[in-house]
């Protein structure tokens, strides 16, 4: 027997970070956004001819 | 009798009802995982006929089968539907109903989630239809170039319900992408340290943080879109300051890592049941997994070689040139390790077996001419023509749809407790393989004669009639084939011979449970000793003590990410209807600014936020 099966399950806590892990790749996809929003700001900046706009 | 009345406990936990109710509530990850896959099947069948009304009007020059509108329409919705409504949620259905299974888990990490992203597959699915109905389906292909897709050039609401039904699809696709994250990395059976991991894991977690990173871009540009075509703003328009070629980045950026969301999971099926079928484990497990996590993290930087023809420098061109070329490096492990198990195994030619060789097949020459466009003078010659379009046929059947009814065949047992007819399961491969390279082959030759793509008629004369006769020919026998399957699915589930547990003698956790598993998954939550828990001794539901059964409420253990040790408790939820109502009210949010009911949608917004109020709310617990 390994280690995973010396562990006494019913003694452990219960957890409750499955929202957080999740929550945490959603930060990310939010991340990812602002991305692609600064990428769209510079990168029609870098084709304008005046920038910003006013 | 100890093990019958705890089975009889975690039925009452876990079991949905069989009501109305019941069926709307549910967060059981199989049934998800199925209504996942009969829904992705409806949508192949529905881009399928898409697909033969088109080849019907190219079957001779000078067709007037179709005009031009209809077929722009078509051939739109023919793209959009197999790529994102069918090719990756099909996938989904697998992973929803395997995973936790294969893991040793009671359900997916996060359950109502799970039942939330499906019920916005379905919807924004039935969204995108509606519009054909209307006779207002998208019609500047699936990849919706600007400026076509500017309201001064489609001023109908074709390309609004494209740029809606994608975001809505985005949500669903990100929701569910992070759950398998989740799952993956937190409800592995104790002792399934990450070496031990079945191949399937590797390519769905590698999938999913492609998803994660890649959709906000495809999101980004549909909102983009819609700003411009409704609320006067300028991104794709040059005139005013804006660029099209910002489309074609943002969309691309996304586009290219989903042919690895469609592919990377199909191939880690065909990792599972191949080695079976070779009777051997496979040869190159680390470097399978390996080579599969490099294809995700190469394939976030070949966007552009969608865009060889666009004008750009030449360094960067010849960058993206090479990372297109080096990502075939570890496609091609794969094949070699597929090859190398086939090899020094005894393989069996079963139905499924001959799916996974037709798949390595064609996703050779699908892989071999990709290859040929990554050379950038060569794709110059040759892009937006039908050589393309066989390209990506290849790839894209070759690697998706093959695996996928591979593991239909594979699979179905164990979802249904019967097994499918091989006999005509066999007959149903021959006539897709045989259809689909009568029909995808020639278009290499039609391409390098120069027949563009996204053309309703041509001329007589140009030498493309017959070859587009052959062409749809072998486009209405792979149909055949397809069907044929369908039909062997629909009566093989009703009829067919019981599969008992392990009908092919396969090593992973799912193969331990009866056919079809029981609601709660096993009755002892497994320990795993071994990279093929099934094969040789295997004591992985050994639980003296009874501490694994968790039946006084609905309870699974979480593990730790790398070597699987168990860390806690994980309580799961009990069936709700706030996930459907939850997106019935996005629908209802997305319908109204489709109609420009701007307080209507506002209104909805907030019956939204008060239903994830009622979803967050805490609930009294169903105790056995």
């Amino acid at each position: 027997m390994n280690a995973a099966t010396q562990v006494s399950i019913l003694d452990l806590p219960l957890d409750e970070r499955r929202g957080t892990r999740a929550m945490t790749w959603f930060i990310l996809t939010e991340l990812g956004l602002f991305v692609v929003l600064f990428f769209a700001y510079f990168y029609i900046g870098s084709t304008a001819t005046l920038w910003p706009t006013d | 009798m100890a093990t019958v009345s705890a089975a009889q406990r975690l039925t009452h936990l876990w079991e949905t009802p069989h009501t109305w109710w019941g069926a709307l509530a549910t967060v059981d990850h199989k049934t998800i995982g199925k209504r996942y896959l009969v829904t992705a099947l409806i949508f192949l069948l529905l881009g399928g006929v898409e697909a033969l009304l088109m080849r019907v009007q190219l079957s001779a020059s000078d067709l007037r089968v179709l005009d031009p509108e209809t077929y722009n329409q078509l051939f739109s919705m023919h793209g959009i539907t197999m790529i994102f409504w069918y090719a990756s949620p099909i996938l989904s259905g697998f992973g929803n109903f395997l995973i936790p299974l294969m893991l040793g888990a009671r359900d997916m990490a996060l359950p109502r989630l799970n039942a939330f992203s499906y019920w916005m597959f379905l919807f924004s699915g039935v969204f995108l239809y509606v519009s054909l109905a209307l006779a207002q389906a998208p019609h500047a292909g699936w990849f919706a170039y600007a400026p076509y897709t500017n309201a001064a050039y489609s001023p109908g609401l074709n390309m609004d319900f494209y740029a809606i039904a994608l975001v809505l699809l985005t949500v669903s696709t990100t929701a569910g992408a992070v759950n398998f994250l989740v799952t993956i990395f937190r409800l592995r059976a104790p002792g399934m340290s990450i070496n031990r991991m079945p191949l399937l894991m590797y390519s769905t977690a590698t999938t999913s943080v492609l998803a994660v990173l890649s959709l906000p871009a495809l999101t980004a540009a549909c909102v983009f879109l819609e700003l411009d075509r409704q609320w006067g703003t300028h991104f794709f328009d040059s005139a005013a300051g804006g660029t099209p070629l910002l489309w074609q980045h943002t969309f691309w950026f996304f586009g290219h890592p989903w042919v690895y969301i469609i592919f990377l999971p199909a191939t880690g099926m065909i990792s599972m049941l191949l080695p079976v079928f070779a009777r051997r484990p496979i040869v190159g497990y680390t470097w399978v997994a390996v080579a599969t996590v490099l294809t995700g993290v190469v394939g976030m930087g070949v966007w552009v070689h969608h865009m060889f023809a666009v004008g750009m420098s030449q360094l960067s061109m010849s960058f993206f040139s090479a990372a297109s070329m080096t990502i075939s490096i570890f496609s091609t492990v794969q094949v070699f390790a597929w090859l190398a198990t086939l090899w020094t195994g005894r393989p069996v030619l079963t139905t499924s077996m001959l799916f996974a060789l037709g798949f390595i097949a064609t996703f050779i020459i699908g892989g071999l001419n990709g290859v040929a466009t990554a050379v950038i003078p060569f794709d110059w010659q040759l892009t937006d023509t039908y050589f393309v379009v066989s390209h990506l046929h290849y790839v894209l059947i070759g690697a998706n749809v093959f695996p996928v009814f591979a593991a239909f065949y594979y699979w179905l047992p164990k979802m249904t407790g019967r097994l499918m007819n091989e006999s005509t399961g066999k007959w149903s491969f021959w006539l897709m393989f045989i259809g689909f390279n009568v029909a995808f082959f020639p278009m290499q030759i039609t391409g390098l004669l120069g027949m563009p793509r996204r053309i309703y008629t041509y001329p007589a004369g140009m030498g493309w009639d017959t070859i587009n006769l052959v062409i749809t020919i072998g486009a209405f026998v792979f149909a055949l084939g397809v069907l044929v399957s369908v039909v062997n699915f629909l009566v093989g589930s009703r009829t067919g011979a019981l599969a008992g547990k392990d009908p092919w003698h396969a090593d992973t956790l799912e193969w331990s449970l009866p056919s079809p598993p029981p609601a709660y998954g096993s009755v002892h939550i497994p320990t795993v000793v071994s990279r093929h828990p099934l094969w040789g001794e295997h004591e992985e539901e050994h639980d003296p003590s009874g501490e694994r059964i968790l039946d006084q409420q609905r309870l699974t253990i979480t593990t730790s990410a790398l070597d699987a040790v168990p860390i806690g408790l994980a309580k799961m939820p009990e069936d709700t209807i706030t996930p459907l109502a939850v997106s019935v009210a996005v629908m209802a949010v997305f319908t109204a600014l489709l109609l420009k009911a701007v307080w209507v949608a506002a209104a909805m917004v907030l019956v939204m936020l008060l239903l994830i109020a009622a979803w967050l709310w805490p609930r009294e617990e169903k105790l056995a």
